[in-house]
Parts: structure tokens; sequence; C-alpha cells
């Protein structure tokens, strides 16, 4: 009973954050050419937080199983909608631990497009409260 | 019916031509004779406006609305951007690269937009790359010559369709846009020959909506292909924010060539399989 219940909320709630993204990375071009096929869970220390447009960037360090460390150049939302929603050029810091999924470059280049910011507890990089503006 | 006269600027596209003022005649007849009313009261669209519904040119999405109405030539060009892009090569979307989307594509809004009226001129601002239009309602007609822009040349006059003494209804007519073009981010691109004709009618439709009837005339279509866009109008906690695509871009094409701008390494790292990086040479 109580898993049932759980699923009946959690998986709205997850619909509920899937369109919210949807419509924070959608603006500027097409995705397609990243390889949505092959999603990427990146793990890794941010270097860099780049609050630009026509993507925010973040530039991270992740460990790859062989001990090397990549270095990844990652796209996603625009300083428009991400500020809406309570972004700024603070929210993430050199050091942060953060998790992403990655739609990565064709090439096996370390770039690619991101989604799904989390803290590496798992919690989101912002509370959805945090929205400023309409 | 000046509205209508600059076919003598442009190359002629015939059917198109005939399409376009069958389509338009009735509604822009009395738009022609409007010349610029000082004393007119102008509806308030102050405020912000944000689109409605998808980011697929048809506001219902292709889903519902069906594909695009593309002539032959130009569904294979539609298939082969198509074919690019699964291969990592980013065609048919010009603003990838910092491009302005240009008419009509700009008035999809993918970012918020503001509408500043006044008597001579109402300026259509885009948040998305911070990019302005200039309606000339001022009565004048259009000019010996139109150079070619992004957002192109536009004349507008207004109406008062529900005659109840003040315009409500504002009718624009644009040409002389340049290109490459698309239409939304799909794939599907507007015609090389750039003799993009966009009609376009801005009325409220209730309290919170404006509604923009645009009708885009293009060789790449079949016919002319109409629109209800709509936007929701935002008037409180208004947030404007500056868009500099040059900024974080890090699409770069070369030729027939993509690659993605790693500016730390400072190379431009490939974006298809089998492409090779491209590496400045140490001098």
């Amino acid at each position: 009973m109580l898993r049932m219940l759980a699923g009946n909320f959690v998986k709205p709630l997850l619909f509920f954050v899937a369109l919210l993204f949807a419509r924070l990375v959608a603006a500027h071009h097409s995705t397609a050419i990243y390889d949505s096929e092959h999603p990427v869970e990146l793990a890794g220390k941010v270097v860099e937080w780049k609050f630009t447009n026509p993507h925010c960037i973040i530039v991270m360090d992740v460990v790859a199983a062989d001990g090397s460390v990549q270095r990844w150049n990652v796209e996603g939302g625009n300083t428009s909608g991400l500020f809406r929603n309570g972004w700024t050029p603070q929210t993430l810091q050199p050091g942060d631990e953060i998790i992403v999924t990655v739609r990565p470059l064709r090439s096996g280049a370390f770039g690619g497009n991101y989604s799904n910011p989390r803290r590496s507890n798992g919690e989101p990089v912002i509370a959805q409260t945090a929205a400023r503006g309409r | 019916m000046p509205m209508l006269s600059i076919r003598q600027h442009s190359k002629p596209f015939p059917l198109l031509s005939l399409l376009s003022a069958l389509a338009t005649a009735c509604s822009f007849s009395a738009a022609a004779n409007a010349a610029s009313d000082q004393t007119a009261t102008y509806p308030d669209w102050s405020g912000q406006w944000e689109r409605i519904g998808s980011l697929n040119w048809p506001p219902e999405g292709y889903d519902k609305a069906g594909p695009a109405p593309l002539t032959p030539e130009y569904q294979a060009i539609y298939e082969q951007n198509l074919a690019l892009r699964a291969d990592g090569i980013l065609a048919g979307d010009p603003p990838a690269t910092c491009l302005p989307p240009g008419m009509p594509r700009m008035m999809k809004m993918s970012f918020p937009m503001e509408i500043i009226i006044t008597p001579g001129i109402t300026y259509i601002y885009a948040d998305w790359e911070s990019q302005i239009r200039r309606v000339y309602t001022d009565g004048r007609d259009w000019p010996d010559y139109i150079l070619p822009e992004f957002n192109g040349y536009s004349i507008g006059s207004w109406r008062d369709d529900n005659k109840d003494g003040s315009v409500d209804t504002l009718a624009i007519e644009t040409r002389g846009i340049k290109g490459p073009r698309s239409i939304d981010s799909t794939g599907v691109v507007l015609h090389e020959n750039n003799e993009t004709v966009v009609f376009e009618e801005i009325h409220q439709v209730d309290a919170n909506t404006l509604e923009n009837r645009i009708t885009t005339i293009d060789d790449a279509f079949t016919g002319p292909w109409t629109i209800n866009q709509q936007y929701n109008h935002v008037t409180e906690n208004i947030v404007w924010v500056e868009y500099v695509c040059a900024e974080g871009n890090r699409h770069i094409q070369l030729g027939n060539e993509w690659y993605f701008l790693n500016d730390e390494l400072g190379i431009l790292e490939p974006t298809r399989e089998g492409q090779p990086a491209l590496v400045p040479a140490t001098p």
C-alpha cells in the first residue's frame, strides 16, 4: 500500500519536474545533435559555472573508472529561464559536488547537453520555491 | 493598394502572389488606406507577453497540427537536415550559431515579448537575442529599396474591428527578410530566395491573451501557412533578462563542419563520429 502511494505520488512529481526542465532548456536550438539514445549520469566537481547565453555552462571534473579525470563542458538552460527559477551566477561554486544527466556529443568528446542537475545527495540544486518573477 | 504594391521591388512568384492577394486582400484593404492617426486611442499592451503553446511553429505542435506544408524540394531538404542531425551536425537551425531567428520565427517568442506602441511606430521587443522590430504605422509606402534584414521591413496599420471608436487590431505586412532562416528548431527551413512575405494581425482576445494571426508566404511551402499564436499577459513581477548569444555560444560552423568550442583547451571539439578536433597550430 505504502509503495503504491509512493508510486502514485512520485510519478506525477517526476513528470512535472521533467516538464519544467524541458521548458527551461528548449528555447535556443534543437538538441538533436546530441546522443539522446545514450545519456550518461555524470557525478563530479564543479570547476566553473558560466551563467551565459545561449546556454549556461557547467565545466566539471569527472573521475573515470580508470582513475583519470575527465573535464566536461556541458550546456543546459539559458539565463532567462534559469534566473526566473531562482538560479544566479553564484548558484554553483567551484568544488561543488553535483550529478547531471548528459546527452553527450556523438564524437565522444567530453561535451554535451545536461539536464536534471542535482547535489551529490540527490537534492535539487535550487528549490522550486525560489522562483522569481512570475 | 500600397500594401500589395511591393511586388515591383522583388522577384515575382506569381502563384503565391495571387494566393497572397486573395488571402489578405479583404483584411488589408482598410489597412492600406490607414495613415497615421495621431489622435487614435491605442490598446494597452504594456507589460510582458509570453508564448502559449509549443515551440513548434504550429502552437498545438506538429503532432496535432500535422507536418509543415513543404514543397517536395524543401521536404527533401528537411529530411536531409534530420539525417545530418543524427550524425552530429546541427543543420537547419541558424540560431544555433547565434544568428537571430528573424521573421516570422521571432514572433514565436521563445522568450517573452514587450510591445511599445507610439503613434507612428510600434516596437516589438523579443527577449530572445534582445531583438527589436519596428512596425511603421505612420502611413508610409514601401521604400524604393529595402535593405534585407533578418527582421525585415514592416508596415502596419491599426484597425477598429469591433467598431467601438478605438483601434484594437494591428495589421502588419513584412518584406525584405534576410536569411538563412528556419521556421522553428525542427529543421524546417525557409526558401533560400528569401522572398518571404509575412502578414500578421495582432489583437487581444481577452484580458490576459494576445493573439497574432501569422500568415507566412514562402516558396518552401505549398501555399500560405497561417497559425494563430497566442501570448499570455504578465503584469506583475516582470523580469527581463539580457541575452547576448556570443557570450557563451559553443556551436561553431566552419563550412559544412560543425564543432563544439572548448575554450579551456582552446580547441574545437568534434561533434560527429570520426571527425578530428580542430587544434590551432602552435607558432
